[in-house]
């Protein structure tokens, strides 16, 4: 066999050779591609369905203690105001002034009164702005509690609101 | 020698075999390769059943919250026993063996142990309780795996002064 033979063999045999290494290799990083993203996957989305069950429980108590504040003392606070909610010296819920800032280290929470605006017909109109081109309702107050943080960099919310009437003298 | 026999004595060299460091090494990455991908699948069982026991105490937390605030919320009379015990009307929440029971009726699963269940009161009047419930719980198997949350509810006005 003359040399070029010999050449020809010996590219053909390691041609084979890288063939088989170049299709395991594939194969192992399809393997590795496919499991590692499923796992961080299941980790991450736990982790973030726990931020939110705990920013629920934070908005819920929120809005439970402003409903017993207000139905205990109607004009205990200003309306237009953002607060957040705490407890008395004295072991009764009350709102102080501001938002609430690094709650559980990691969420935001305020409450905001507004007004309740009506027509002449009784029937909510404009609520949410500062003037109202109805008929002011004093016994009537929007409670809105947000709770606001941040998921890996992406800013996040939750918010509820209740409508409360003061039916009693 | 002529050619032909040349040939054929180099062709049967080339396919005698591997040489022992080929095979030591083939051994060590198979092994390598091996214990990688067993640890791999390992992970992959473990976080799967980390990530069920989670979902199992998220579910309690879930069915807790929903009880109590419902049966608070728009119970009529509310009496608090020692910070632990809860009656709302006819039903009475209580904490025993590791499960909080209504009535003598186990509400947490035999999976679930619950370490603490207190009740405080901080209401701003004596007609309508506002109740913060703190409960603490952990799986049974994998005390690793626990939780500590609050459940806040008031209890809705219902009779007006007007």
């Amino acid at each position: 066999m003359n040399k070029n033979n010999k050449w020809a063999m010996a590219l053909s045999e390691s041609d084979e050779s890288n063939g088989y290494i170049i299709l395991e290799v594939v194969v192992f990083a399809m393997v590795v591609l496919s499991v590692v993203p499923m796992i961080s996957f299941l980790l991450r989305r736990t982790a973030q369905s726990r931020f939110e069950s705990r920013a629920a429980a934070l908005l819920q108590e929120g809005m439970e203690a402003s409903y017993n504040i207000f139905m205990s003392n109607w004009d205990a606070y200003q309306v237009d105001g953002t607060y957040h909610p705490g407890k008395s010296v004295t072991n009764k819920w009350v709102l102080f002034s501001g938002e609430q800032q690094n709650l559980e280290t990691l969420f935001t929470r305020s409450i905001t009164i507004k007004k309740a605006c009506r027509n002449n017909n009784g029937q909510l109109i404009n609520n949410q702005e500062a003037v109202c081109i109805g008929i002011r309702d004093s016994d009537s107050r929007f409670i809105t509690t947000s709770i606001n943080w941040e998921e890996q960099g992406k800013p996040k919310s939750l918010e509820a609101k209740i409508l409360l009437t003061n039916l009693n003298e | 020698m002529n050619k032909r026999t040349a040939i054929a004595l180099s062709d049967r060299r080339e396919s005698k075999g591997f040489t022992l460091i080929e095979l030591l090494l083939g051994v060590t990455i198979s092994v390598m390769i091996f214990l990688a991908t067993g640890s791999v699948i390992a992970l992959l069982f473990r976080t799967d059943i980390k990530s069920k026991n989670i979902e199992s105490l998220e579910q309690t937390k879930n069915n807790l919250s929903a009880e109590l605030t419902t049966s608070a919320r728009w119970g009529e009379l509310i009496t608090i026993i020692g910070g632990q015990e809860l009656i709302v009307d006819s039903s009475r929440y209580t904490l025993l063996n590791g499960k909080i029971l209504k009535n003598n009726e186990p509400l947490t699963s035999d999976d679930i142990t619950i370490t603490r269940f207190e009740i405080k009161d901080f209401s701003n009047s004596t007609k309508l309780k506002s109740l913060e419930i703190r409960i603490d719980m952990q799986n049974k198997n994998f005390t690793s795996v626990k939780d500590t949350f609050n459940i806040v509810v008031s209890q809705r006005q219902r009779e007006f002064d007007k």
